[in-house]
């Protein structure tokens, strides 16, 4: 067998998996997203109705447009907290740097919890009555006792934004650590010994440097950030109301709790678009050599 | 063949036809098919997990040994039955033969659950056997679709070594609620869960208020009715019990019934409104710092002078896709049997496990003086509950159009304007409807 050959049957097991379970549901979704799609009548899916889905969510569905505000703003504001944190603990913990054994093997922790986990955990601990962090921040600071965090719209969406962090930063964390090794030290040295402060060293040299990794780190953040839905489910499922409600978690509701499928699926398709756009440059950071 | 024995071997035959004929004729309790023409069948049951459906689970021999056929059970914890079941229908394999669902979820799901007035009718069985809120919570659009096997009433649970007199009116539970604040105040008078986090559960106690002012969730021709003066008059009351009088629980806004009911047993609130079933954990001392002289139960309170309480139910069906629907029927009949719901909440004991369960949905044992000794008499509270009492709307665009309201009423309660949210809710109700083409 010639090595041609050889090379496409070794591949195509891996590439019938990955069409069948996310290429033909990706086409199949967008073929219902264009039907009423409803699962509570027994001709499912009923008729062709073009891109009345679409038009639904964006004229007809305030809801929409809510879930969409509160991913965009949970998004950048979970990348940046995120990534701001997981720099100054990469910083901190790099080869060299101070407290690196102790508090590198501390950080693992919040990374090996699954998010629904993490979720139910912060929902008992912000828990009014009975939570950890009320008791703690009540102590520390009188009257914050008096909030609720989880009735209130703006409180619960700091919280989901919390345990997002939370979670997230000991991964970004370690990819940081693997790039601040990759960046020659002398580099950094040279900076040193011509007088630049640390600060200096830090902006001029390390980011520079570091930016590639850095990219990556906050476009995968961003993908991840847009998809939530577990954490949501746990903690807020969506509430109060619907400030905390993402886009997944209303693309599930539509499609579970409502049986609406078609379009359900339509707006799972509008999610696809910044989703595309952000691994098409997360593809080319990683895998662009030029 | 010789003549003497001829005459023994006639008799013989008459005999043996005489004994296949009486067999044949026996009657099987329940309605049961003789003969066990399901001898082989295995049933697959999908149902939620609680400890009433164990001990039916594991009285079932009994059903075996009268018919021949195995069961097998599927159990699934309430908040991932509703995925399960969705999944089981748009899957149509037929994987389960009977499916255990929540009375809201039956319209959506109603087109592959199989109708069964034509086997009620063949056998004899009347759904007026339950109450008649129990009875159309397994009804959709003029067809039974299974029995309501577990179902419950609202009752206002109160701490009687706090509360000499349960309220009977929610003006009486203000003032109690006053009176304890003032003689109490490390406890919260009372806990209601605003949160609309969990299958509309901030409704469950707006329907009473609703009801009770003779408003409606919806008009005869389907649009919303909760925007009318009287319900939102109603909906202003509910949600001032929190804003405006502020007898309850400060994290009702944040409690789902769950929250609000642990708030009582750990001693925090000395009253809550929950489903019957509570009441076995709330004197449980594993579950509850709370002992049976400290928990009270009573019906729930009037508004305006009138009591109307919501019910709601988990009934059985069996699906079209299964291919073994006559035994299906053969099992729900002996699973709906109301001597088999009366041991289940008499006996505390079961093939050497525990089982503590009160609830049972037919009238005669609603109303059965054994059943209350065995329960502190919580039938009968539930009994007089249930005679002026509904289920949430039976439409498929109900979880939806519900959750508009109930995120409405959770805004309402945090603060929002009450009329303002409620004519939003319904206005995209309305949108909503339409679109469906129920309106």
């Amino acid at each position: 067998m010639r090595d041609r050959t050889l090379k496409y049957l070794l591949v195509a097991p891996a590439v019938l998996v990955v069409a069948a379970t996310a290429v033909w549901p990706l086409f199949e979704s967008l073929r219902l997203s264009t039907y009423a799609g409803r699962l509570s009548r027994p001709d499912f899916p009923q008729a062709f109705v073009g891109a009345d889905q679409y038009t639904w969510a964006f004229f007809e569905e305030p809801a929409f447009w809510n879930s969409v505000w509160v991913t965009g703003v949970y998004t950048v504001v979970t990348v940046v907290l995120t990534t701001a944190f997981a720099l100054a603990f990469a910083l901190l913990l790099a080869p060299g740097g101070r407290f690196r054994s102790g508090v590198q093997s501390l950080l693992i922790l919040p990374f090996a919890m699954s998010p629904a986990l993490i979720g139910v955990s912060f929902r008992f601990m912000f828990n009014p009555e009975f939570g950890l962090f009320d008791a703690v921040l009540t102590g520390i600071i009188p009257g914050i006792g008096d909030i609720n965090w989880l009735a209130d719209p703006v409180w619960s969406f700091w919280v989901l934004v919390a345990a997002d962090v939370w979670g997230w930063i000991p991964f970004l964390t370690l990819v940081l650590i693997g790039g601040l090794a990759s960046i020659p030290r002398e580099t950094q040295e040279a900076a040193q010994v011509d007088g630049a402060s640390g600060w200096r060293v830090f902006k001029d040299v390390t980011v520079p440097q570091l930016l590639p990794v850095l990219a990556v780190v906050i476009i995968l953040k961003a993908i991840f950030s847009l998809k939530t839905f577990d954490l949501v489910f746990m903690l807020t499922n969506g509430g109060p109301g619907n400030a905390t409600q993402t886009l997944s978690h209303y693309v599930y509701f539509n499609g579970f709790k409502y049986a609406e499928f078609g379009y359900a699926s339509a707006v799972a398709w509008l999610m696809v678009i910044p989703m595309l756009v952000l691994t098409y440059f997360y593809a080319r950071f990683v895998f662009d050599r030029r | 063949m010789n003549r003497q024995s001829f005459p023994m071997l006639a008799l013989a035959c008459v005999a043996a036809v005489l004994t296949a004929g009486s067999a044949t004729a026996q009657e099987l309790p329940y309605g049961l098919k003789a003969d066990k023409p399901y001898e082989g069948t295995t049933l697959n049951i999908l149902s939620v997990v609680t400890p009433q459906f164990d001990g039916l689970k594991l009285r079932d021999g009994e059903f075996t040994e009268l018919t021949g056929i195995e069961t097998e059970w599927t159990f699934i914890p309430f908040g991932s039955l509703q995925d399960k079941l969705v999944t089981e229908g748009i899957a149509a394999t037929g994987e389960f033969d009977l499916v255990n669902y929540l009375d809201s979820w039956g319209p959506t799901n109603a087109y592959w659950l199989r109708s069964i007035d034509d086997l009620l009718e063949e056998d004899g069985i009347s759904m007026d056997r339950y109450p008649p809120a129990f009875a159309k919570s397994a009804q959709f659009e003029g067809e039974t679709k299974g029995f309501p096997l577990r179902a419950h009433a609202q009752l206002m649970f109160y701490r009687k070594d706090l509360i000499d007199t349960p309220p009977t009116s929610w003006e009486e539970v203000i003032e109690i609620g006053k009176a304890l604040k003032e003689s109490n105040p490390e406890i919260a008078p009372l806990a209601l869960y605003y949160n609309n986090d969990g299958n509309r559960q901030n409704l469950f106690v707006w329907l009473n208020f609703l009801w009770a002012a003779g408003a409606d969730v919806f008009n005869d021709d389907g649009t919303p009715a909760w925007t009318s003066d009287a319900a939102i008059k109603a909906t202003e009351d509910y949600v001032a019990l929190h804003t405006v009088e502020k007898i309850t629980n400060e994290a009702s806004l944040s409690f789902i019934e769950a929250d609000a009911r642990q708030s009582f047993v750990q001693g925090n609130s000395a009253m809550t409104p929950q489903w019957w079933w509570a009441y076995s954990s709330m004197i449980n001392p594993e579950q509850s710092t709370l002992t049976e002289e400290q928990v009270g139960f009573a019906g729930m309170p009037a508004y305006q002078g009138e009591t109307a309480s919501y019910a709601i139910s988990m009934p059985f069906s069996i699906s079209t896709y299964s291919k073994q629907q006559e035994a299906a029927w053969e099992f729900l009949k002996w699973l709906s049997n109301p001597e088999l719901e009366k041991k289940n909440a008499t006996e505390r004991e079961v093939a050497g496990e525990t089982i503590i369960n009160n609830v049972v949905t037919h009238l005669e044992n609603l109303q059965d003086a054994e059943v209350n000794a065995a329960n502190a008499n919580i039938q009968i509270a539930a009994f007089a509950s249930l005679e002026n009492s509904d289920i949430m709307p039976q439409i498929a665009e109900w979880p939806e159009i519900g959750d508009l309201l109930s995120g409405a009423i959770a805004e309402a309660a945090a603060g929002g304007d009450v009329r303002e949210l409620m004519t939003a809710a319904g206005d995209q109700a309305t949108k909503l409807l339409k679109r469906s083409g129920r309106i």
